[in-house]
C-alpha cells in the first residue's frame, strides 16, 4: 500500500533515532519561552507630547523645568490620548477627542484617532513635523505647533481659515510627501481641523511657557499667578488669532481684484512683458532668489531657510553641526521655485499664484508684495496680475487661453477655489 | 514505493524496539547514533493526493490571508474592529454585517480574521490525519503542532493590536506570520508527492562526473540559501518600515528604508542568478526546480515594478528625479486604488519570494543528498 511509506515518516530514519523532533527536546520549552518573551513590554505606550524648545538648544532647558512645563500644559491641554480644551478656547472637544488617541473605530463604526492614523507618521504625535518618516521628505512635514501654514488664502500674519486647511488636506501638495486625503467625510475633516488648531494653540502656549521658565527664570514649581499670566499673555491672544479669521473672513482673506480682461494674445503678451519688467526690477527683487530666467538659481538661492530651519543654522559650518545635535531633523534649505517646471505647491491656478505673490509664503523667505491690513505693499494688484502672467508663461505647462478664460469665469462666478 | 523496495533500502523496515535489543541502557547511550541511511529515495514519501492538495490549499489560503491582512494595513485598518476578542460588542468573530460590509477597512479586517480561521481549520484537518496513525511521522506531527501553536499565537498577537500598542503588536504579528509561512512551506515540502519518474533512474555521485554534479548542486544550494536569507531580511525590514513606532526617531526609518532598498538590489541579483542557474538544469527530474526558476524571474520583474511604484505612491518621486531627470509633478493620493494595491501586492509577492526560495532550498538539499537524476533520453 503506497501510503505506508509516507506514514513511516522521515525524521526517525534521518536522525537514526526515534526521538520526537519537537516534544522530545527542550526546543518546545525554549520556543514557547521565546514567544512569551515577545509579548513582554507590549503595554499600551504612554504617549506624551514632546517639549517644544522654541529654537533653543535642548540643554538650555533643565529636566526640572521641562517637567514643570509639561505638567502645566497637561493640566490645560491633556495628553495626546486624552486631550482637554482650556475654557478660554472655543474649540469643540468632541471633535478633538475624535481626532486624538489611537487609530481605529468606535463601537458605532465611526473612525477615531484620525490624527494618529493618517498624520502622525510624518507630522509626529506632538505635531512637531518630526514623525518617523519626516527625514524622507523635502520640505519636511509641517510643524503644527507654530500655527504657521505656508499656503493660505489669508493675509500675511493671519492664521489660515478652515477652508484653507480643508483644501490642503483634501488636495494634498504636489511634488511633496503630503498626500491628498480626498476620502475624508466632512465630520472627519472637521475633527481633524479642530485637532490641528488645538495643536497650534497648545504649541504657542508651550512656546510662551518655555520662554517664561527658561528665559525669564520663573521659579518652579509654577504658581497660580503664572497660570493667570499664561491665560492673559498666551492662551487668550493665541486663541483669538485662530478665531478671528473665522469670525471675519472678509477682513482676513486676501482681497483679489478681478484681472484685466485679456481678449487678444497681444494683450496677454503685453501683460507678460510688463510682468517680466517687474520680475527683473529691483523693486520686487525676484531675480535674487528665482534667478534671471526663473530657474530658481538666483544669487541668494543657496542660503535660504524657513522659520523651522533657521534656528539650526550657525554662523560657521561647525556651529551648524553642533546645533544639529539638538534637533530631530537636520538643517534643510529652501529652494526657490523653478518656474519652468510648472510646479506650484500652493496651487497652480492664477488665483493661487496671485495669493503667493500678494501674501508671500508664510514661514519662508518669500516676501509679501501686496497691501496687507492697510500697510502699502510694493506691488499694485494690477502689477501682481502681470507678474502672475509672466511667471505662468515661463512654465512649459502654462495654461492656454481657454484655461485662462475658465479661470476668469471661476473668479467672476465667485468660485475662487 | 512498494513495501518490498522500502525494506530493501532500509528506509521502511520495522525498527527493532529498544526493549528487545537487550543492551544495557548506559551502553546504548554511549553508542554513536547510526549513520544516516543511504536510501535511493529517502524522502520519496507517497502522500495521499488529497492530503497533499489539502496542504497546498492551506498554503494558498495562507497567502490569501496574508494578502487580505496586508490590504487591511494598506487601508490603515490595523485596529478597526473594537472590543477584541469580540467584534463591535458582538461575541467572538460575529462582526455585525452592517459594519463588515459598511467600510472597506472593516471588511478587510474581518475577512482577514475569517480567512485566518479557515487556515486553522485546514491545518487542524491535516493534523488530525497525521495523528490518526501515531508514532509514524514524528517530524510532521511535531511540525503541525508547532504550526498550530504559532497560528494561535499569531492570531492572539494580531488581536492584541486593539488592546495594546498597535504598532508593536502589528510588528510581532507580521513577523510571527512570516515564521508561520516558512513553517507551512516546510510542511508542504516535507509532504510533497514524488512522481515515479523522479525516482526511476538513479545514479550515485561517486564518479568524477557525479562529484562535479554534487559540487554544483551545493553551490546552487548555497546561492538559494543566501536568497532565502536575503528575502527574509527584506520582509523584516519591510515590516519595520510599515509598523514603525510613532515615537521612533526619523533616523531609524531611514535605516530601515535604506536596508530595504539595498537589500532589494542584493536580493534582485540573487534572484536573477538563482533563476538563471535553475533554468539551466536540463534533467526532466529537475523540472520542478526549473518552474521555480521561472517563478523567480516573474517575481523579480513584478517586485522591481511594484517596489518602485510603492515608493512613488507613498513618498512621491525623489527630489533628484524631478529636478534632474523629469519634472514629474505628482500628488500622492492617500488610500488611493494604486497606492493600496501596489503596496499590498508588493508585500504579498515578497512573501512569495520567501516561499519560493525556501522551496528551492528544500528541493536542492534533497536533490544533493539523494539522487543524481539522469536525463530521460
Amino acid at each position: 500500500m503506497p501510503e505506508d511509506s509516507f506514514w513511516r515518516a522521515d525524521s526517525a530514519s534521518r536522525t537514526g533515532r526515534g526521538g520526537d523532533f519537537l516534544f522530545g527536546k527542550a526546543r518546545f520549552t525554549v520556543g514557547l519561552s521565546l514567544l512569551l518573551l515577545m509579548t513582554l513590554g507590549c503595554g499600551r505606550e504612554a504617549t506624551e507630547f514632546r517639549l517644544h524648545y522654541g529654537g533653543r538648544p535642548r540643554e538650555e532647558v533643565s529636566t526640572l523645568q521641562e517637567k514643570a512645563i509639561l505638567e502645566t500644559l497637561r493640566e490645560d491641554f491633556g495628553t495626546p490620548d486624552r486631550p482637554k480644551v482650556p475654557t478660554e478656547v472655543t474649540l469643540d472637544l468632541e471633535r478633538i477627542e475624535r481626532a486624538a488617541g489611537p487609530g481605529g473605530r468606535n463601537f458605532e463604526g465611526e473612525t477615531v484617532g484620525l490624527y494618529r492614523r493618517y498624520c502622525a507618521n510624518c507630522h509626529g504625535i506632538s505635531g512637531d513635523g518630526a514623525g518617523p518618516l519626516a527625514l524622507l521628505f523635502d520640505p519636511y512635514p509641517r510643524d503644527f505647533r507654530d500655527g504657521v501654514y505656508k499656503y493660505t488664502s489669508t493675509y500675511s500674519g493671519a492664521q489660515p481659515l478652515c477652508e484653507d486647511l480643508d483644501r490642503m488636506i483634501r488636495q494634498g501638495i504636489p511634488a511633496s510627501g503630503m498626500p491628498a486625503f480626498d476620502h475624508f467625510t466632512s465630520e472627519e475633516m472637521d475633527a481633524l481641523i479642530a485637532y490641528l488648531k488645538y495643536l497650534g494653540i497648545r504649541g504657542m502656549t508651550e512656546k510662551y511657557l518655555v520662554m517664561l521658565v527658561v528665559d525669564e527664570k520663573e521659579y518652579l514649581p509654577l504658581g497660580v499667578d503664572v497660570h493667570e499670566m499664561i491665560e492673559e499673555d498666551a492662551l487668550i491672544p493665541v486663541a483669538e488669532q485662530w478665531e478671528m479669521p473665522e469670525l471675519y473672513p472678509e477682513e482676513y482673506r486676501i482681497q483679489i481684484p478681478p484681472p484685466e480682461v485679456l481678449e487678444t494674445p497681444e494683450q496677454l503678451a503685453a501683460s507678460i512683458a510688463r510682468g517680466k519688467e517687474l520680475y527683473e526690477s529691483k523693486r520686487t527683487q525676484c531675480v535674487s532668489c528665482h534667478g534671471p530666467l526663473g530657474r530658481g538659481d538666483g544669487e541668494n538661492s543657496r542660503d535660504l531657510y524657513d522659520i523651522w530651519n533657521k534656528p539650526k543654522k550657525g554662523v560657521t559650518e561647525s556651529q551648524t553641526e553642533r546645533l544639529a545635535e539638538h534637533y530631530r531633523l537636520p538643517l534643510q534649505r529652501v529652494r526657490p521655485r523653478n518656474f519652468h517646471q510648472g510646479l506650484f505647491r500652493g496651487g497652480s491656478r492664477d488665483i493661487d499664484v496671485y495669493r503667493r505673490i500678494h501674501a508671500g509664503i508664510k514661514g519662508t523667505p518669500m516676501p509679501v508684495a501686496g497691501t496687507t491690513f492697510g500697510v502699502e505693499g510694493v506691488l499694485e494688484p494690477k502689477e501682481i496680475w502681470d507678474l502672475v502672467h509672466y511667471v505662468k508663461s515661463l512654465s512649459d505647462k502654462r495654461p492656454d487661453d481657454h484655461e485662462l478664460e475658465a479661470s476668469r469665469e471661476n473668479y467672476e462666478s465667485g468660485t475662487r477655489d | 514505493l512498494s513495501k518490498k523496495k522500502s525494506k530493501k533500502t532500509g528506509s521502511g523496515g520495522k525498527r527493532p524496539s529498544r526493549q528487545t535489543t537487550g543492551r544495557p541502557k548506559l551502553l546504548r547511550r554511549q553508542m554513536k547514533p547510526p549513520p544516516p541511511r543511504r536510501t535511493l529515495v529517502p524522502s520519496a514519501l507517497t502522500v495521499p493526493r488529497w492530503l497533499m492538495r489539502l496542504v497546498q490549499a492551506h498554503f494558498w489560503l495562507l497567502m490569501l490571508t496574508v494578502g487580505v491582512g496586508t490590504l487591511q494595513t494598506s487601508l490603515r485598518g490595523g485596529a478597526v474592529i473594537p472590543g477584541w476578542p469580540g467584534s463591535f460588542q458582538s461575541p467572538w468573530i460575529f462582526c455585525p454585517l452592517t459594519q463588515w460590509f459598511g467600510h472597506w477597512d472593516v471588511f478587510a479586517a474581518q475577512s482577514h480574521r475569517l480567512l485566518g480561521y479557515g487556515v486553522a481549520v485546514l491545518l487542524a484537518v491535516v493534523g488530525v490525519q497525521l495523528f490518526r496513525r501515531p508514532k509514524k511521522s514524528p517530524l510532521l506531527r511535531s511540525l503541525v503542532v508547532l504550526l498550530l501553536m504559532m497560528l494561535v499565537g499569531t492570531a492572539v498577537v494580531g488581536g492584541l493590536r486593539i488592546r495594546l500598542d498597535d504598532r508593536m503588536m502589528a510588528n510581532y504579528h507580521a513577523l510571527a506570520s512570516t515564521l508561520y509561512l516558512i513553517g507551512s512551506v516546510a510542511l508542504m515540502e516535507k509532504m510533497r508527492i514524488v512522481a515515479p519518474e523522479d525516482s526511476r533512474q538513479i545514479r550515485r555521485p561517486e564518479t568524477p562526473e557525479g562529484m562535479r554534479w554534487a559540487k554544483a548542486n551545493r553551490r546552487l544550494l548555497i546561492l538559494a540559501f543566501f536568497g532565502l536569507f536575503s528575502s527574509c531580511l527584506q520582509v523584516f525590514a519591510g515590516v519595520q518600515m510599515r509598523h514603525i513606532p510613532l515615537d521612533a526617531a526619523p533616523f531609524w526609518f531611514m535605516v530601515w528604508i535604506w536596508t530595504h532598498v539595498l537589500g532589494a538590489i542584493l536580493l534582485g541579483g540573487l534572484m536573477a542568478v538563482t533563476a538563471w542557474r535553475l533554468s539551466r538544469l536540463k534533467s526532466f527530474a529537475d523540472r520542478h526546480l526549473r518552474h521555480r526558476g521561472n517563478w523567480l524571474w516573474g517575481l523579480l520583474g513584478l517586485q522591481a515594478l511594484l517596489g518602485v511604484s510603492t515608493w512613488v505612491l507613498h513618498y512621491n518621486w525623489p527630489l533628484w528625479f524631478y529636478r534632474g531627470v523629469y519634472p514629474a509633478i505628482y500628488t500622492i493620493r492617500d488610500c488611493g486604488f494604486f497606492q493600496v494595491w501596489a503596496t499590498t501586492l508588493h508585500v504579498v509577492f515578497g512573501y512569495l519570494v520567501v516561499a519560493v526560495f525556501l522551496s528551492v532550498v528544500f528541493r536542492l538539499r534533497r536533490r544533493g543528498r539523494v539522487t543524481l537524476p539522469v536525463d530521460k533520453k
